[in-house]
């Protein structure tokens, strides 16, 4: 078993799916509270333009909720850590970092994502993987 | 964070378009004495660039009703963009 860092573009994914979770059976999931928050308001506004019907995005929420994903919370300690990571890598936002920070929090984690741009930008701090990679 | 000659071979511009660009505020920047430097993600979304999927794993390229995987990483960079 290892210990992975999901970031938002996975867990959407993977919530679109019957079944989209189960490449990651196996593995310690763990997420940054962040997660939650972007995952209802990805489904929230792609419902809003019409790219997905509100039944699947419930569905989807439903399956995302159904998911064992161990929480780190917003303490003063690890919203530093946010931004010491966007420090490093020169970003002047924090939503990549938190995910980024939750990896440097758990020793041999990865952090699983299916942005392109961060994998480029952040492997030098944390080893990042795709969901095809597992 | 790139310098304004590297974003404009980037985008293909004039230095001075990008500094142009800069001072009217179309493009944000962060100044380091007396250099611009901006955020690649900011010059990303600025040149329209498609965000990248990374591969999808197998059995994960369709939805459930037969269409195609959204670009998700495109949905979450919309998501963090506004309201």
């Amino acid at each position: 078993m290892s210990e992975l860092v999901l970031d938002a573009t996975v867990a959407v994914e993977a919530a679109l799916l019957e079944g989209g979770f189960d490449i990651y059976e196996g593995h310690s999931l763990n997420a940054p509270g962040l997660l939650w928050w972007e995952v209802n308001s990805v489904l929230h506004e792609q419902t809003h333009r019409g790219e997905i019907s509100s039944g699947h995005a419930r569905d989807a929420m439903a399956r995302f909720h159904q998911q064992r994903i161990r929480v780190f919370g917003p303490t003063p300690e690890f919203l530093e850590a946010t931004v010491r990571v966007s420090q490093r890598l020169g970003w002047a936002k924090v939503y990549d970092a938190t995910y980024i920070a939750a990896v440097l929090a758990i020793g041999g984690s990865r952090l699983v994502t299916y942005d392109e741009r961060l994998r480029r930008g952040a492997s030098r701090l944390v080893p990042i993987i795709g969901p095809a990679e597992l | 964070m790139i310098t304004v000659p590297e974003a404009a071979r980037r985008l293909r511009k004039n230095p001075e378009t990008i500094r142009r660009w800069i001072r009217s505020g179309k493009l944000r920047s962060t100044k380091f004495g007396t250099q611009h430097l901006i955020e690649e993600e900011e010059l990303d979304d600025y040149a329209g660039e498609e965000p990248r999927m990374l591969p999808l794993p197998p059995g994960h390229d369709k939805l459930d009703d037969g269409r195609p995987m959204p670009n998700v990483v495109a949905w979450v960079w919309e998501s963090r963009r506004g309201h």
